[in-house]
């Protein structure tokens, strides 16, 4: 197990170098001159060629390439123009928002993906199974900006179930009562993200319990007189959770990259709403930051999902 | 009926099957993969069951076990276990017979175990099923077990996965999951035939002495009369769904009354020889979906007269000895009229 991660620790490492020098040279090589728009049109010359100097942009561009990598790996992800701060600590301001409504929604998606995919797999002719049949075909084919904004008509403009925007209510609370309140703003966003993933998990989660099933083991398993609920959930999910979980870490990028649109849609101050709006504002030092930083976070999301994947099938452990 | 049928259900049967049918419907038709089985096993006694691939073999083991999963799969006539009939029960008592009284080794050791969990654990989960043992405690008789088995190191075996293991000693594993609960039957599907030859006879007699030890009764099903001749006290010759000749091994051997268990006899000669298979039967089984209405054999057989389009009915070759061939007809009227 050690001798696996530790080679796969290794592959990252190129990879996530790799990462951070395309990051470089897609911002090096946008169109348009960052002096001209730092410096203001109307600066002069000197100033301009004074600035080039201070920033290292008078260099050649291997030579900033170093200086990029250095300042990137000891942490320093840029500044940012628009917001006056270090691109660092925007990120981490903004970290905790996002994971609150990851962790969310994969707690919801994943649980309630899987219960319904073995289910169905299980009793696939029932009412029960042919309506989940039909709504993870829905969810899976639902843009996620649409839903966002049908759940946020019906439940907060029509219903007043729950509120419009952001992630806290105007009035200062504290303890339990902000977090109540948190967890309130928390709901029409958690739903929009998870349709997707839930009907994901559902659809992988019944394909592969089917196949699982009619494996010899789950002959011997019943010829064991083991109750079907230990056969069903021990025998069988076991190994229907191996393309599991290999196609959820294909699509943690997709994933993340669906925050974009669905924190913009609700205004929660996470890194999605963070890439937006540095889009909009066309400053490059955030969206670079951006990139590095969710390139690195996939990266080591299919570390872990590796790992995840060893601790379910001892056969990968000791390849 | 035969009488010997009937003498078993006076109690000495551990097992009792009676005009047993499993058919799956497919788009072709219906296949009749056991057609009306009669047959029985007496306590501590060693019967086989030998037949070409593909006459129902498997199907027949599966019924009994009600394993058979497939959609529209239909199993009718009866089978008793001691005093139950397993075909009357709810599917919650059959699972705690499974495994207690009536287990079964399988085929092919590779595919029968669970990749991803330990042996030991795959063990130990059937005797917690069943005897309520506690992890430690099933842990404890596992361990037991494992060197029972001629297992070497048991306490590292115990935690392997099953891909670290040998074929031979996978198979092992999976005859402990059979007999961790000491059943009263135990039934091997072709225990041997995806082992290497090195360990069948070996894997064989350990089969052997675990019956005799824990006083089991064993339902043996091979495709190989040698592997059955070695261990089996009775056999039963099954053609195309159904028994053709059953009797006691050495009568068999001695002189076998149908044609098609002559052939064979004559087509597996040296004992375990997996290259001998008796594909040198000419000709190829019926079809199970449309068997032919007389006798299923008469295609392939060499002594084939008017009467066999008729189906023959069981005759008596002999004390315990059927045989449904009209061959036996003629014999008996010789006989009556000399
Ligand atoms: N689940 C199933 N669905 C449809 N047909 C089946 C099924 N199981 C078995 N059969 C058919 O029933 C017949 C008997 O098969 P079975 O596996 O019992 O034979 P066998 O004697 O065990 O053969 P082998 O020696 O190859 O194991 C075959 O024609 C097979 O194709
Ligand atoms: S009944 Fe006829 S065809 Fe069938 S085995 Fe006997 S002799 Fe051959
Ligand atoms: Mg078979």
């Amino acid at each position: 197990m050690s001798r696996y991660l530790f080679w796969r620790l290794l592959q990252a490492i190129p990879l996530s170098l790799g990462v951070i020098v395309l990051t470089f040279l897609l911002i090096r090589l946008a169109p348009g001159d960052p002096i001209a728009v730092l410096a203001g049109e109307r600066s002069t010359a000197e100033y301009q060629a004074q600035l080039r100097k201070d920033l290292g942009l008078d260099q050649p561009l291997p030579v900033q390439l170093v200086r990029y990598l250095g300042s990137v790996l000891s942490g320093n992800l840029g500044y940012s123009f628009s917001l006056q701060q270090s691109v660092l600590s925007l990120v981490l301001q903004r970290l905790p928002a996002t994971l609150l409504l990851m962790g969310a929604s994969l707690l919801l998606s994943v649980t309630l993906g899987v219960w319904i995919g073995v289910r169905t797999a299980v009793r696939p002719h029932t009412l029960g199974s042919n309506v989940a049949t039909v709504g993870s075909l829905l969810g899976y084919s639902l843009p996620s900006f649409w839903l966002g904004q049908i759940l946020i008509l019906v439940f907060a403009v029509w219903l007043h179930w729950f509120p419009l925007v952001g992630m806290t209510s105007l009035v200062r609370l504290t303890g339990l009562a902000y977090w109540a309140d948190v967890a309130w703003h928390l709901v029409l966003p958690t739903l929009t993200i998870s349709a997707f993933n839930l009907a994901l998990f559902a659809r992988l989660v019944r394909a592969s319990m089917r196949e699982a099933l009619e494996q010899d083991f789950i002959v011997s398993a019943r010829g064991k007189g083991l109750p079907s609920r230990i056969v069903v959930y021990r025998h069988a999910l076991r190994n229907a959770l191996l393309p599991v979980v290999t196609i959820f870490g294909l699509n943690l990028g997709a994933m993340l990259a669906g925050f974009v649109l669905v924190e913009t849609v609700f205004g929660w101050p996470g890194l999605g709403r963070l890439t937006f709006d540095a889009i909009a504002a066309r400053d490059y030092p955030v969206i670079g930051g951006m990139f590095v930083f969710l390139s690195e976070a996939v990266i080591l999301a299919n570390l872990l999902t590796d790992v995840l994947y060893g601790a379910i099938d001892p056969r990968i452990r000791y390849a | 009926m035969s009488g010997e049928a009937r003498s078993a259900a006076n109690g000495e049967a551990v097992l009792e099957i009676e005009d047993l049918r499993t058919s799956f419907r497919l788009r072709r038709g219906t296949v009749r993969a056991v057609d009306g089985v009669d047959l029985f096993v007496r306590r501590s006694e060693r019967v086989g069951i030998v037949g070409e691939s593909g006459c129902g073999k498997s199907t027949l083991a599966l019924s009994v076990m009600r394993l058979i999963q497939t959609p529209g799969a239909s199993i009718t006539g009866s089978v008793r276990l001691g005093g139950l009939d397993l075909l009357a029960l709810a599917e919650d008592e059959m699972t705690q017979v499974r495994g207690a009284r009536v287990a079964m080794v399988y085929q092919d050791p590779y595919t029968f175990l669970n990749p991803v969990f330990r042996v030991g654990d795959q063990i130990a989960e059937s005797l917690i099923a069943h005897r309520g043992m506690s992890i430690a405690d099933a842990r404890t008789e596992t361990l037991a077990l494992l060197a029972k088995l001629q297992l070497p190191q048991p306490a590292s075996i115990i935690d392997a996965y099953p891909h670290q293991l040998s074929g031979g000693q996978r198979q092992r594993i999976v005859i402990g999951m059979a007999i961790a609960c000491r059943p009263a039957l135990l039934i091997a599907d072709e225990p041997t035939t995806a082992l290497d030859v090195t360990v069948q006879a070996q894997t064989l007699r350990l089969i052997g002495r675990l019956v005799a030890d824990l006083g089991m009764s064993l339902l043996l099903i091979s495709h190989d009369l040698s592997v059955i001749a070695a261990l089996c006290d009775r056999v039963y010759v099954m053609y195309a769904g159904q028994i053709v000749e059953s009797g006691p091994v050495e009568a068999l051997y001695g002189g076998a009354r149908h044609p098609y268990t002559s052939a064979l006899f004559g087509a597996t000669t040296t004992l375990l020889d997996p290259k001998r298979e008796f594909t040198v039967i000419p000709g190829a089984p019926p079809d199970l979906a449309s068997p032919p209405s007389g006798c299923r054999f008469a295609v392939r057989c060499p002594h084939r007269m008017d009467r066999c389009a008729q189906p023959p009915p069981p005759f008596a070759a002999g004390p315990g000895w059927d045989a449904r061939c009209w061959l036996l007809d003629e014999t008996a009227d010789a006989s009556a009229r000399r």
